[in-house]
């Protein structure tokens, strides 16, 4: 017997394409209505950043129609695109759809015996002036007056302090699940309500979940899933949960949100004066500094440093940039003999790595452990799953290892940890109750009438056999007397 | 939403998701004389079957209006992908300069980054301005100076050309990054972007032409043929030169995009040679009709980057490319011409010895060649859009006629203006 | 269910459904056959797929299971 192989391209059970790392961002906007896109579309940076998050061809469609006077017509986008005359117009709406999503198109409309999408003004103006530089609403960030040079961090500070400061959180909560001793500063008590309310860490201690001692916290399966996501991806976890959070105290989020596009266009080295740029998030400006995104000198002082955590918020399509993060974020080479070598000493890169690696020999720069059955398993007990072991080797594999052909992990490696996976469900186990007819047509009876209550687990017509969910043991058993008082009398 | 239905898009579902980040190189030229023919253009022809279109008067442009609009669109080519970037040159009459960006050793005054708007874009904009201005001011001085006649030099896109080849060849390595690995002696430049996979930049180079006429010959005959005044129509660098460039960006995989700007009432007949350069590196040409709408203009056609052109963004046609060239000895375009069977270069008369590789070639087969071209054919410039049909409805094309040179055969040809296939409308003017 | 002894009757027994693959299936009976008296878990063998054993062992057979697993697993000798 063949056995099926994971990689199969037909055959792939939920191995999605690696989303984007705005995916969290992505589903927090589709929720949103037309109100909430006319506060953001105020900000000419969002319409960039949104411009730039759309995908190529409509991007290009967007940019195409911005200088005309009118409404896109559908028959101009086709002959832009080289379609069919006759393409159904569903067909057209899904060219346009990311587009429609985020309300930058309004749907569909019939005027003058054209169908045409009118665009939205907001965001055409927005644009508009975010290409011409004759906005109005400061959406780029003031520069900070500043009356002397000396004080002013290089980039390298910045960028050190960005990295420091956000490591410092997961290294935190690295700490918490393994028994490493390595020393970690507690990060500040915001950040931990974050992190306990976004469901990444647990008071074990405390089983509601409404009363948590932050000073004991540990973390959880879907903390371990956050710690392998990439940066970026992580990034805009940790600023939707924020602005999720804001949400839920019914605060106005729109200008929040705002605020982190407004980050995402400034320049890393720049000052930026915070009572100018973001009159209305200063409290928001202020968290965010604890998190690393950007820095402050002391705290009441109104000049503040963008850090590289978030210039980089709306930077490319998942690709690394050019910055030397590049080169150092990419240090694993696996082997088919399922050793790994990782040219890095990160301390929190080696912790991630010893949550489902043996590690074995340990240098100065350089890591020699081995992908171990055990190892792995107890990795995926705290709920690390396959794919997430997969796409994180996969992000961080050295160049040399795109010199070999593809794919890029050996389908040993790859199949090996499906099959680790799938060892841990074997059986099956749901609570049941057993029915055992010796009447065929108390049987079909019985069995016609758990089906149409959806309380049929499995039947066995050979040997009369019924199993049904326990909650329902009353109801079916009610039935089965009545049917047998019937069937007994004779009707 | 739509239901998904079957019908739902394999189309939309082969578009590309992502696009590498994609470098622009513009060459713009400036010379004086040619900005200021655009400035005060003729008046346009009647456009029959559209009196919208033909309500539109001949729009000037002026070097500063067009200097604004190629900002703003240059902006647009930054917004529309992270990583984006644009190179500017600057060509006049006999020389060209990088205008932006500027070699880290020129000091370029800090300027406080505006509140409102992107510091990226305004580092290029204000750059551009006073790049531009200083060129402009030089060639002020030139005039004054004791060079006059050096403003009648053609523009010297050929070196602006050169340079840039030579800019693109520096930032984006030829060495693959395994061979880097094995050499690791071999110097890279550190600010270059990485260069592995996908992050592999695609580079395109954009030439704004400003000035009328498709000649590159010297000798006055020739400018008389055309029509034209005694100062334009020159290529410094000459035919050769521009063929190397040519063929080194079809080598490299660059794409040469042209704009040329003298709409068909100020230029008959339009550059030939940058119709080749364009056709041979598969990039677009295309003609300005003189009716205003140029920033439209250029979002449509020239933003989309070379990925995406073909499939899935339509552009203009292609096909009318007049494919002469030019004697190496007397720089004469040609429609019919001898080859060196050693060297392939190009004369327009049979000649004994070759000038460029010296080979020499039998006296007797001199008269039979002669006699031999006399038979054949020079192969007409196919027009842009078939002529237009004469029922009503689809069918209208737009049209400009215009009569070439009498001389040559076969030389009045139709130029299209839009390419909106059979719809055959331009774009609506602001 | 009632005093009736009749083809009506019907039996009536609450425990715990499993679900595995037929391998797994045949290391399970093998466990119980190994039991006696009170410790056996198995109620009823229904069919390739499916037993039904008493609530009470369902964590213990995981174990149990995931033990047999691991004894006929081949670990590599740790000091390569």
């Amino acid at each position: 017997m063949v056995q099926p192989s994971f990689s199969h391209p037909t055959k792939r059970e939920d191995a999605g394409p690696s989303t984007s790392p705005t995916a969290a961002l992505d589903a927090f906007l589709d929720n949103q209505h037309q109100s909430y896109y006319e506060e953001l579309y105020k900000s000419e940076a969002v319409c960039l950043c949104i411009l730039r998050s759309l995908p190529p061809v409509c991007r290009h469609i967007i940019l195409h129609i911005l200088w005309s006077h009118q409404p896109i017509r559908t028959v101009d986008v086709k002959l832009f695109l080289q379609m069919d005359l006759k393409t159904p117009l569903p067909e057209l709406d899904e060219v346009v759809r990311p587009a429609l999503n985020r309300k930058i198109l309004h749907p569909m409309i019939h005027k003058k015996a054209k169908m045409q999408w009118p665009m939205n003004d907001t965001f055409k103006r927005g644009l508009r002036n975010a290409l011409t530089g004759l906005g109005t609403s400061n959406s780029f960030g003031v520069p900070f007056e500043r009356d002397t040079e000396e004080g002013i961090p290089t980039q390298e500070e910045l960028v050190a302090y960005g990295e420091d400061t956000f490591e410092g959180i997961l290294k935190y909560m690295v700490s918490s699940g393994l028994e490493i001793g390595f020393p970690v500063a507690r990060p500040q008590e915001e950040v931990l309500q974050l992190l306990h309310a976004s469901g990444l860490m647990t008071d074990p201690s405390d089983p509601t979940g409404q009363n948590p001692n932050i000073n004991r916290l540990t973390i959880t399966s879907k903390g371990f899933q956050f710690l392998l996501e990439d940066r970026q991806t992580q990034l805009w976890e940790i600023l939707m949960y924020y602005l999720s959070a804001k949400e839920a105290n019914s605060e106005r989020s729109a200008v929040v949100l705002s605020m982190f596009f407004s980050l995402g266009c400034m320049q890393l080295g720049q000052d930026y004066s915070a009572s100018a740029s973001f009159p209305h998030a200063q409290a928001a400006l202020n968290d965010l500094a604890q998190y690393g995104f950007i820095y402050r000198s002391s705290e009441d002082t109104d000049q503040f440093f963008p850090t590289h955590l978030a210039t980089a918020l709306c930077s490319g399509d998942a690709t690394v940039t050019k910055s030397q993060d590049a080169d150092e974020k990419r240090f694993l080479i696996l082997e088919t003999n399922y050793k790994i070598y990782a040219y890095t000493s990160n301390e929190l890169e080696i912790a991630i790595l010893n949550l489902f690696v043996d590690i074995r020999i340990r240098y100065p720069n350089l890591v020699v452990g081995k992908l171990d059955r055990k190892n792995v398993k107890a990795a995926m007990e705290k709920g690390i799953s396959a794919h997430q072991i997969i796409s994180y080797l996969s992000s961080h594999a050295h160049p040399q290892m795109y010199n070999s052909p593809p794919p890029l992990l050996h389908p040993t490696i790859v199949d090996q940890l499906h099959l680790w996976d799938r060892e841990r469900n074997r059986l099956k186990a749901e609570d049941t109750v057993m029915f055992e007819f010796f009447s065929k047509e108390l049987f079909d009876d019985t069995e016609a009438e758990a089906r149409a209550n959806a309380a049929l687990q499995h039947s066995i017509p050979s040997q009369k056999l019924l199993f049904i969910e326990p909650h329902t043991k009353a109801a079916i058993t009610e039935f089965v007397k009545e049917r047998q008082a019937r069937l007994r009398s004779g009707i | 939403m739509a239901p998904p239905t079957a019908a739902v898009s394999d189309v939309v579902k082969s578009y590309p998701k992502t696009t590498a980040p994609s470098i622009l190189l513009v060459i713009l030229d400036i010379h004086p004389l040619s900005w200021s023919l655009l400035a005060s253009p003729p008046p346009l022809p009647p456009y029959p079957g559209h009196p919208t279109v033909d309500r539109v008067e001949a729009s000037p442009l002026t070097l500063n209006e067009f200097a604004t609009i190629l900002m703003v669109f240059l902006n647009a080519h930054l917004a529309s992908r992270w990583g984006n970037e644009v190179v500017v040159y600057g060509a006049t009459a006999g020389r060209a300069r990088l205008i932006y960006p500027l070699p880290p050793s020129a000091e370029a005054g800090p300027s406080k980054p505006k509140p409102n708007s992107y510091r990226p874009f305004q580092l290029l904009d204000t750059r551009i301005e006073q790049g531009l201005r200083e060129l402009a001011a030089e060639e002020a001085a030139r005039l004054e100076g004791d060079s006059v006649n050096s403003v009648n030099e053609p523009t010297s896109i050929v070196s602006a050309l050169t340079k840039a080849l030579c800019f693109i060849n520096r930032i984006v390595p030829a060495v693959s990054p395994a061979a880097a690995l094995a050499d690791p002696t071999a110097s890279t430049d550190p600010a270059a972007p990485g260069v592995t996979g996908p992050d592999k930049p695609e580079t395109r180079i954009l030439v704004i032409n400003a000035t009328p006429g498709a000649s590159i010959s010297a000798t006055e005959q020739k400018e008389a043929n055309e029509g034209q005044k005694s100062q334009g129509g020159q290529m410094r660098g000459g035919y050769v030169g521009l063929m190397n460039c040519v063929f080194a960006a079809q080598k490299a995989k660059v794409p040469i995009d042209v704009l040329s700007l003298p709409p068909p009432t100020i230029d008959a007949s339009p550059p030939i040679f940058l119709q080749q350069a364009a056709h041979l590196t598969e990039g677009i040409y295309w003609q300005w009709n003189g009716r205003g709408g140029l920033l439209q203009y250029l979002h449509a056609i020239y933003l989309p980057p070379p990925s995406l052109r073909q499939h899935p963004f339509a552009v203009p046609p292609q096909d009318a490319v007049g494919f002469r060239a030019v004697c190496f000895c007397h720089h004469k375009t040609l429609d019919v011409g001898f080859v060196c069977s050693v060297c392939l270069s190009i004369f327009c008369e049979p000649r004994p010895v070759c000038l460029m590789c010296k080979t020499r070639f039998p006296i007797k087969s001199i008269p039979t060649l002669k006699k031999l071209a006399t038979y054949i054919e020079p192969i007409p410039v196919p027009d842009t859009i078939p002529p237009p049909v004469a029922s009503k409805g689809a069918g209208a094309k737009a049209q400009h006629a215009a009569d070439g040179d009498k001389r040559d055969k076969d030389r009045s040809r139709r130029e299209g203006n839009g390419y909106h296939g059979d719809r055959g409308e331009p774009i609506e003017v602001d | 269910m009632s005093a009736y002894g009749d083809t009506y009757n019907v039996q009536v027994k609450t425990g715990v459904l499993v679900t595995c693959d037929s391998a797994a299936k045949q290391i399970l009976l093998h466990l119980d056959s190994q039991r006696d008296g009170p410790r056996k878990f198995l109620v009823r063998d229904i069919d390739e797929t499916h037993v039904m054993i008493k609530r009470e062992f369902v964590e213990e057979i995981k174990e149990l299971l995931q033990d047999e697993l691991e004894k006929n697993t081949y670990v590599q000798d740790p000091n390569m």
